[in-house]
């Protein structure tokens, strides 16, 4: 796809309207800053894309894009394969394509056509690795993934901080669930309490508990009050059992024990020892083995009294321990508040039974150890009693038995979301992280499939572009690293890699660079389009590398329509000479009203046709420029004299003059001395006509410049032989140049 | 308009988060996503919480 024509309106610097008559031919387009250039080049990108994204990343308002004297912006183009295709502006709003008739149903629409901007590639070269990468992303189409990367990232990391927050959050819920049941202890008491009260379920789980709770409620007061009841008795029964222990540790027995141990070890020692026959106390004849055996019995005896003891201590300590438990599971078994029919009447009655013989076995265990202890009082056995003592405390104890359920059962609820949730943002966080791990992993790939397909062009561009240089082996690496970056290597001298490229190159070595890799890419990608928009890419370069650019262009984009924005002059006329299949064009002009005004073609036939259809000479004083500088350029490029340098290639026409003068005196040609020269110095127009940074003066009139064109017939002509009618350069002689019947030589 | 460079890749990583067992529940539902032309990250995140309250529901 190529462009035939361009209609730019009320776009940026085009106040009404621009024509652009391209014919699918490539085209170079002369203008200085502010004339307008680069208003032509965003109109076609807009154009092409129906974005103004390009333009924002310049820091500029989307209104910016619209004329300031109008509403609505709208570009106009016709294409090798399509009708005139129109994208309006309307505010913020760019429309779709709208065909000026009929459109194939099978007409596909252009995809955005490839512009290069100098800005953008003197960016690009100064770019980090990282930047770098991304722009290379952004070439090659990719940069939607980019920006999948960086909202995928974004979420990434919140899903990762959710994931963090329900952790605490389940950490949270479950020690408040521990606080609430005491850890899995209550579990087993509530397996406890299960049996005691015979339930015929088994409590397995905190979810069963809280099952069971949940069935449970108050309503119930009698029975409650039994249970109550038994757990205050039990209460009561229990610290008799401390005090029991308390007096069993000052029992007589025990102390006798220990005396007739102490006599026992007496007598095994001293008897031996005593001299006489007698005792010395009752004077009787001691049979001392009869003594010793009856301190042995003694002692055997008070062993087996204070062993038997210590078993009945030990029974009746169990006793009492098993007492508490009793006293312990029934106290928690209150606090749960019972359901209709649970506890039912057989299950206080198992309690009351279970109750009665604890109690008694502890009674008989008392009496063992001492017979004269009074049996308990038997209305501590008493239930009726009990139940009307405890029935004060029962209100309270059932509300807040309750409270305590229902707490707990919005705990487990509580946990219980909490653990659905945590496993729900653990597998979000999952997949997410997956997924930037798989993005990442696949835009490397894409990313060294891209340096793949365009590093070799690239180098091979750049060797051509910069023809004689001191860097060779220019590649493009792939720096895998935490995001991954690329850079060029090249050798420098070839003696040291350099990377990157900035350590030793000039800017406009860098710009060739850049250069390079952009028209690689052009010619890697697959688009419909072939045509190639570069605007003021040649700005930092040398005559070697313009040349270079112009013979790259004509060797690989032979097939392509090449659209060159450029304020340099010498590569406009070098491009003159190099290929004169190119459309060569300049702005002659740009004024508020007005836009830019585009001479296409012999200017000086252009000013004389307009001079004749009686226009004013304030409009045509930019037409008239042009016209009079391209006049005086052409000596000099065909003949190829010297000018001194200006950087920016701004040259007057006085200078042009001058300089065509000063080479034909050089070569000692007498053309020189012709009347034509002598006027055009002389005149006003020179001076009028001459400054680039102001437009042309007011005092310029219709007669100045018909005068202008009657001398620039006669320069012209100067240069033409008289005899063959053929210019002066028709012949090359190396050294010289001379008309086709060599009658005019220079 | 076809599919671009990018499409393709993106294409490519969703069929292999696709195919992971710990992630095959979400991506689906991200994948629709991104095609909805929704790719947010407050839609990512909201529809990688909810699939997952979904399933356990």
């Amino acid at each position: 796809v190529k462009l035939r024509t361009v209609t730019i309106e009320r776009f940026r610097g085009v106040p009404t309207k621009l024509d652009l008559p391209l014919r699918g031919k490539s085209f170079c387009l002369l203008g200085e800053n502010g004339h307008g250039k680069t208003t032509i080049v965003d109109a076609l990108e807009f154009w092409s894309s129906g974005d103004v994204a390009f333009y924002h990343r310049e820091g500029y308002l989307q209104d910016s894009l619209v004329n300031v004297d109008a509403q609505d912006a709208q570009i106009s183009c016709e294409t090798t394969k399509h009708p005139v295709l129109t994208r309006a502006l309307n505010g913020r709003e760019a429309s779709d394509f709208v065909p000026a008739g009929p459109l194939a149903t099978d007409a596909v629409m252009p995809t955005p056509m490839p512009v290069l901007r100098h800005r953008t590639m003197a960016d690009f070269m100064g770019m980090t690795a990282g930047d770098k990468r991304k722009t290379l992303m952004e070439l090659f189409g990719l940069s939607p993934l980019v920006t999948f990367r960086s909202t995928l990232r974004t979420a990434s990391k919140a899903a990762e901080s959710d994931a963090t927050d329900a952790r605490a959050n389940l950490a949270n819920e479950k020690a408040a669930e521990d606080l609430l049941l005491q850890g899995a202890a209550a579990v087993d008491a509530a397996e406890g309490w299960r049996v005691l009260a015979g339930l015929d379920t088994a409590i397995d789980s905190l979810a069963e508990l809280a099952g069971l709770t949940l069935k449970l409620s108050p309503g119930e007061p009698d029975r409650l009050g039994a249970v109550a009841s038994v757990t205050t008795m039990l209460r009561a029964v229990e610290p008799g059992c401390v005090a029991e222990w308390n007096k069993l540790v000052s029992d007589p027995d025990v102390a006798t024990a220990d005396a007739t141990a102490r006599m026992l070890d007496a007598a095994t020692t001293l008897l031996p020892l005593w001299p006489e026959d007698d005792c010395p106390l009752c004077l009787e004849p001691i049979d001392a083995a009869a003594v010793l055996r009856q301190a042995q019995q003694r002692g055997a005896d008070a062993a087996a009294a204070v062993a038997e003891l210590n078993r009945k201590r030990q029974a009746l300590a169990k006793l009492a321990e098993a007492y508490a438990n009793l006293a312990r599971a029934l106290d928690r078994l209150l606090a749960v508040p019972p359901a209709s029919g649970w506890p039912r009447e057989a299950e206080i009655a198992l309690l009351r039974n279970t109750t009665r013989e604890y109690a008694a076995s502890l009674h008989r265990a008392r009496a063992d150890l001492d017979p004269a202890a009074q049996p308990p009082d038997s209305s501590a056995l008493d239930l009726a009693a009990l139940q009307a003592a405890a029935s004060a405390a029962a209100p309270d104890t059932r509300a807040e038995a309750l409270a305590k359920l229902v707490r707990l059962r919005d705990q487990l609820g509580k946990t219980a979301a909490a653990e659905t949730r945590l496993r729900g943002t653990e597998m979000s966080a999952r997949a997410l992280a997956k997924l930037l791990e798989l993005t990442d992993a696949h835009g490397r790939k894409a990313v060294e499939d891209v340096l793949k397909r365009v590093g070799g062009r690239a180098a091979d561009y750049y060797s051509r572009l910069v023809p004689a240089r001191v860097y060779s082996g220019v590649t493009l690496e792939y720096t895998p690293g935490r995001s991954g970056g690329v850079e060029f290597s090249l050798e420098f001298d070839s003696r040291h890699t350099i990377k990157p490229p900035q350590r030793v190159m000039s800017e406009s070595q860098l710009n060739a660079l850049g250069l390079a890799l952009f028209l690689a890419r052009v010619r890697e990608e697959e688009r419909a389009w072939r045509t190639l928009i570069l605007d003021d890419v040649v700005n930092s370069f040398d005559a070697n590398h313009r040349a270079g650019l112009l013979r790259l262009l004509q060797e690989e984009f032979a097939e392509w329509q090449v659209l060159v924005f450029t304020h340099d002059r010498v590569f406009f006329d070098i491009g003159g000479r190099m290929v004169p299949t190119w459309q060569f064009a300049q702005i002659s002009a740009w004024t508020p009203s007005g836009g830019p005004v585009i001479v296409v073609g012999d200017a000086v036939e252009q000013l004389r046709a307009r001079l004749g259809e009686g226009r004013a000479a304030s409009e045509l004083g930019g037409l008239a420029r042009v016209a009079l500088e391209r006049e005086l350029a052409v000596p000099l490029a065909r003949l190829g004299f010297p000018i001194r340098y200006d950087p920016h290639g701004r040259y007057s026409a006085n200078d042009l003059l001058q300089a065509v003068r000063s080479g034909l005196k050089t070569k000692g040609s007498e053309i020189r001395r012709l009347p034509v020269f002598g006027r055009m110095e002389a005149d006003g127009y020179l001076i009028n006509l001459g400054a680039h940074d102001r437009p042309a003066d007011p005092a310029l009139t219709v007669d100045d410049l018909e005068r202008l064109v009657s001398d620039l017939d006669a320069f012209r002509e100067a240069f033409k032989c008289t005899a063959c009618g053929e210019p002066v350069w028709a012949a090359d002689a190396g050294s010289s140049f001379h008309c086709r019947c060599t009658k005019l030589a220079v | 308009m076809g599919t671009t460079p990018a499409a393709e890749v993106v294409e490519a990583i969703f069929d292999e988060a696709g195919r992971e067992p710990t992630t095959a529940l979400v991506v689906p539902a991200l994948r629709e996503l991104f095609e909805r032309g929704a790719w947010t990250p407050q839609e990512i995140l909201a529809t990688a919480r909810r699939v997952p309250t979904e399933a356990a529901s």
